[in-house]
């Protein structure tokens, strides 16, 4: 009986010893391997490598836009250039995602490049000093700089089509563009 | 499977970016950018509820974890605590239209599936495949 106690507690002091041991054998690990990461941090992990949590916007903001217009025409430029940013956001946003192998999006980009080269000759053409066309000509050259390194290929079938996009009828890059039609004011200078 | 969550979080990721950078012009006085945040929290938060609440098995983990990356980035738009409407305030003179909205308009792209459909998908097939033979019957029959 006594014995049996005894044993009991040298198998209850083992167990304790044990433990310890495997405790630091853990330890070990972590400190030698770094912490595994677990399957949903791994995933977050992913996802914020997508779309960093305090990544700068994937457009800088347009210098432009920190100085106060003077002009009808100064403001028609610098509204637009700000219209532009968010476009040229959504568009490097969609090509993250399933866009980038899609008609949509070059078709949106095109469309953009066209549009930003009216506007950088209107800019070219107007009556502002050419300080201020330097500046918002260099916004402009900026983004026709991030336009040129999203998806140009137009040949690529409709995500739509290829079964992939199974959001309905809408279009995000076509959606993304219209962002330029909340502009209503000012009215394009005359010589656009 | 899990397309409706999907397409939402797409469309999240859109607007996201859309809005940091209108964060980092005018729109970052202003209230509508406020709004818009706020409405994509909220939107974020009534996705991971609906989310815990479906029967869709797979993926969830990875949904969860695209629901919080996105959660995470909305929550770090800078909008000054003391804002107003911009045009109010004489800054935002681009007419009716407010970028902040617009961007958050981008959800409206979506328009298929709705959860609703997405559930009943996942329901009706629980419902007509039998688990020991796999034979199909229009109402659970034990075989």
């Amino acid at each position: 009986m006594k014995g049996g106690r005894g044993t009991l507690e040298i198998t209850k002091r083992l167990l304790k010893i044990t433990g310890e041991l495997s405790e630091i054998a853990r330890l070990c690990i972590e400190e030698i391997e770094g912490v595994e990461e677990s399957p949903v941090e791994e995933l977050r992990r992913r996802y914020e490598g997508v779309m960093p949590e305090k990544a700068g916007p994937a457009v800088k903001p347009v210098a432009a836009a920190k100085e106060e217009p003077e002009t009808e025409e100064e403001l028609y430029f610098a509204n637009q250039l700000r219209g532009y940013s968010g476009v040229l956001a959504a568009f490097e946003a969609l090509d993250r995602d399933i866009c980038h192998n899609g008609c949509s999006l070059p078709a949106g980009m095109i469309t953009a490049q066209k549009r930003l080269k009216r506007l950088k000759e209107g800019i070219s053409n107007s009556s502002l000093s050419e300080e201020k066309k330097l500046r918002l000509e260099n916004g402009v050259n900026d983004f026709m700089q991030r336009l040129e390194s999203l998806p140009q290929d137009k040949s690529q079938p409709c995500q739509k089509t290829a079964g992939n996009c199974t959001i309905g009828a809408g279009c995000f890059a076509s959606g993304a563009l219209k962002l330029l039609d909340l502009i209503t004011e000012p009215v394009p200078p005359k010589n656009l | 499977m899990g397309t409706y969550f999907k397409n939402q979080l797409r469309s999240y990721d859109v607007v996201l970016a859309t809005l940091q950078v209108f964060s980092k012009d005018i729109c970052s006085r202003c209230i509508g950018l406020l709004g818009a945040q706020t409405k994509v929290i909220k939107g974020l938060k009534k996705l991971r509820m609906d989310l815990d609440k479906s029967p869709i098995p797979d993926n969830k983990k990875e949904i969860t974890a695209h629901i919080e990356s996105c959660e995470k980035i909305a929550n770090a738009i800078e909008v000054e605590e003391e804002c107003e409407c911009q045009k109010t305030a004489g800054k935002c003179k681009i007419g009716a239209g407010c970028f902040a909205l617009g961007a958050l308009e981008l959800m409206n792209e979506i328009t298929e599936p709705s959860l609703k459909t997405e559930e009943e998908g996942v329901t009706k097939v629980a419902k007509l495949v039998c688990e020991n033979c796999g034979a199909e019957e229009p109402v659970p029959v034990v075989h």
